[in-house]
């Protein structure tokens, strides 16, 4: 602080005291002045003697007002004029009498005598003046630097306290009571012990009592209070302690830092990188840098366990870690490397490890590049990637395909072989099951031409179930023909016109039965797309049932019509015939299966068993509804794929 | 009818082979009609080898009633020869078969046949059949010069 050095000197040279020196020294000679005036005017009444003690007034007046230089002036001015004026022989400086040079002499002396005194005073009251007015200073500083502390206390963007020695809160100020959450007269009825964490409260306690033991003049700790509501808060404390004269603890000074967010982060942190390890590990993968400038590697972890390299070693550096990798792998790997070093690209390539156990292992290698301000490669950076699981998939895939595919093609030559059986053996029911069968009618017919009056009648109708049987035999066979054959071949699929296709079958229908009469309704324009030969098989069976079981409706009525359900286009056939027990609907498709006996209605159940099964290999689905007496309605979709499965074969016969 | 014009059916089913011949003859046809069971039969006849050295008859029938399947050479196998040599190459070939098989009769146009028949299993029709083939080819069809 300046104010130390803040002694006045005497000769001060302020305008101040300048004019007071000027105001002094006039006094001075005035005084003399008025003082001569007065002696002249009192001498008459003195025998006209001179009076020098008279003089002594404007002496001391003048030494005590302006001290030693003014006191001089006037004891000169006195001494001076008196000897010229007033002291015998007058109009000279000469004295002529002893006793009037004693008292002039006296005057003289008494003069600078009481100059000298006046200026020890004056210098000791200037002096004392100086001390007060140093203490007034000093005093100022000290209020201001109450004040200044106790703004810094309880402004101060940290928790300060005052504790005791025995850790009882003194004071604190209201950033600690925001930290802890209490307020104020709440903490001080507390002890910092009593709002440590317990985990935390002896590594303080340590240095609590080696403060005291003067082992260290201030500690500086990281440690949790609880808050009041039980939350932890984490603070970072520095306490130093301030003695007493006596040399025993007075308090101690803590300062405490909220430092949760700096925790929370340092935790955060911490976790990331075990996150970033974590799932290096799992991942397999581990990140390399390389600083061409002055050809430093950093490695992670995970690589030096990929590699199988020692982690104590340092990373290898671009010659070493070849050996790390079978030479196929190292010629593409370095060609990338160099790709990169050269023009700055990126890479990523597969290369086979081999670590110094022997051991064998797939990466992927990734690498980029940095460039400086020149376009000159210094750093690379990448990953490697253990992808030993995913190599090792790929071949059993590679392997399971081929064995796969071999085994699709076993299948498909076993298949055909049993297709090529199959054909055989529906090449021999149509050839060879027909011959006896003609045999059977040919030879009961040629009975009944050339013997036919040899017989009695009895043996006639024997002869005519013979034909029956063989007849039903024979439609048999097509029947069963026709089921194997919707189900083989190629399907040759074109536009097929339904529209025209029923009237042509109605049409015949109506030529070989010329008596029935059947209402028919076609819808015009039913066009899809399958194979004709197909279409014909579904369109003569469904169209040939709603012919025959409307046989017993006085006119019978057929109609053929489009219908949209679901964006889908169904094609339906809907006649007013018998009908069919919608309890029997699932036997409708079987083949064999009849809801109908002979008497009632010929046939020998083939039919919708041909037409599920086409509409099934076209992708599509087929629906019967009804009801006894009322009719019935075959409806069939054809999806647009025409899934050319083979598997109904096994299903043929 | 003339007699010079023969009929070679070839037929391993003896039924069939009885049928046929039945109806022939009730169709008043009276032609010589050669009667063989298998292809080689077939060929032998055709050819005048084996048993057939010195047969009888014209050198080659107006028209041959040929089954598919037979014992030791398939009738289309025996079609196949028969086109492929000169000396046959033109004779009608009727294909009498019970087979409705698509792929046989492909291949039997394929292999040159000139008609292609199933034999139906009624027995009227396949008299009507039998009746109307005989008169076709003995009677209607002009065959190839000789």
């Amino acid at each position: 602080m300046s104010w130390q050095q803040d002694v006045i000197p005497l000769g001060h040279a302020s305008v101040n005291s300048r004019w007071q020196a000027l105001w002094s020294y006039s006094l001075a000679v005035i005084l003399v002045i008025a003082t001569f005036l007065l002696r002249d005017a009192v001498s008459v009444s003195f025998n006209e003697r001179p009076l020098l003690i008279l003089f002594m007034f404007p002496i001391i007046v003048s030494a005590l007002s302006g001290g030693f230089g003014p006191g001089i002036t006037a004891t000169l001015m006195a001494a001076a004029s008196t000897a010229y004026f007033l002291v015998p022989p007058r109009g000279s400086f000469g004295i002529a009498q002893g006793f009037d040079l004693f008292q002039w002499g006296m005057l003289g002396v008494n003069g600078v005598l009481v100059s000298l005194l006046s200026e020890a005073l004056h210098r000791s009251r200037l002096r004392e003046k100086a001390k007060w007015r140093q203490l007034d200073a000093t005093q100022n500083l000290l209020q201001q630097s109450e004040r200044r502390f106790e703004a810094n206390f309880e402004l101060a963007a940290v928790g300060i306290a005052m504790v005791a020695p025995n850790g009882q809160w003194l004071r604190v100020n209201s950033k600690l009571c925001d930290i802890l959450g209490y307020r104020h007269e709440e903490l001080l009825a507390l002890t910092f012990q009593a709002i440590t964490h317990p985990d935390d409260l002896s590594d303080d306690l340590i240095q609590v009592s080696r403060m005291l033991a003067r082992e260290i003049p201030t500690y500086s700790i990281e440690k949790r209070y609880i808050r009041k509501d039980g939350s932890l808060v984490w603070i970072n404390l520095t306490v130093s302690l301030v003695w007493k004269p006596d040399s025993t603890p007075d308090y101690f000074i803590s300062v405490l830092e909220d430092i949760e967010a700096r925790k929370q982060a340092e935790a955060a942190l911490k976790a990331s990188e075990a996150a970033l390890k974590s799932a290096q590990r799992l991942a397999g993968l581990g990140n390399w840098e390389w600083d061409l400038r002055n050809g430093t590697h950093q490695w992670s972890e995970e690589i030096y366990a990929i590699y199988g390299r020692d982690p104590v070693l340092p990373p290898a550096d671009y010659q070493e870690v070849q050996k790390y990798f079978t030479p196929e792998s190292w010629r593409d790997l370095a060609l990338a490397v160099e790709l990169g070093l050269k023009d700055g690209r990126a890479y990523e390539c597969d290369a086979e490890v081999v670590r110094p156990d022997g051991s064998r292992r797939w990466i992927v290698a990734r690498g980029d590049t940095t460039k400086d301000a020149d376009g000159q490669v210094v750093f690379m950076h990448g990953t490697v990637q253990d992808i030993t699981g995913r190599k090792h998939a790929e071949e059993e895939i590679r392997r399971l395909n081929a064995e796969l595919e071999k085994r699709v093609l076993d299948r498909t030559a076993e298949l055909s072989h049993a297709n090529q059986e199959l054909d055989c053996f529906v090449y021999a029911v149509s050839h060879d099951l027909r011959s006896p069968l003609r045999a059977m009618s040919g030879f009961s017919q040629a009975l009944i031409e050339d013997f036919s009056g040899q017989f009695p009648e009895e043996a006639q109708i024997y002869l005519d179930q013979i034909d029956l049987a063989s007849r039903k035999m024979s439609d048999l066979i097509d029947g069963l023909l026709e089921l194997s054959r919707c189900t083989r071949g190629e399907l040759s699929c074109g536009e097929v016109d339904l529209s025209t296709l029923s009237d042509r079958l109605l049409a015949e229908f109506s030529r070989n039965e010329p008596d029935r009469k059947v209402d028919t309704d076609v819808e015009s324009g039913l066009k899809v797309h399958s194979d004709a030969r197909m279409m014909e098989s579904v369109m003569r069976n469904l169209l040939g049932n709603a012919w025959k079981y409307s046989a017993h409706a006085d006119i019978g009525r057929i109609r053929v019509y489009a219908e949209h359900r679901d964006g889908v286009c169904r094609i339906c056939v809907a006649d007013n015939g018998a009908g069919f027990d919608m309890a029997y609907a699932s036997k409708l498709f079987q083949p064999f299966q009849r809801l109908h006996r002979q008497d009632e209605f010929p046939g020998i159940g083939i039919g919708l068993a041909t037409v599920q099964r086409i509409v099934h290999r076209q992708g599509g689905v087929i629906e019967a509804q009804s009801e006894s007496g009322k009719g019935a309605v075959f409806c069939f979709t054809l999806s647009g794929s025409h899934p050319e499965t083979e598997k109904s074969q096994s299903e043929l016969l | 009818m003339s007699s010079t014009k023969t009929i070679l059916l070839v037929e391993d089913n003896t039924q069939d082979e009885i049928l046929t011949l039945r109806t022939l003859r009730k169709a008043n046809i009276a032609n010589r009609i050669d009667v063989v069971r298998d292809g080689q039969q077939a060929l032998d006849y055709l050819f005048k080898q084996g048993e057939f050295v010195g047969r009888e008859g014209p050198d080659l029938p107006t028209v041959i009633l040929l089954d598919i399947s037979l014992p030791r050479l398939s009738g289309l196998e025996v079609l196949k020869r028969l086109r492929a040599n000169p000396l046959t190459a033109l004779v009608p070939v009727v294909i009498l078969t019970s087979s409705d098989e698509q792929r046989d009769r492909l291949s039997s146009f394929q292999n040159g046949a000139n008609s292609f028949v199933r034999k139906p299993v009624d027995f009227n029709d396949f008299a009507e059949t039998v009746a109307r083939l005989g008169v076709y080819w003995l009677a209607t069809n002009e065959g190839p010069p000789r």
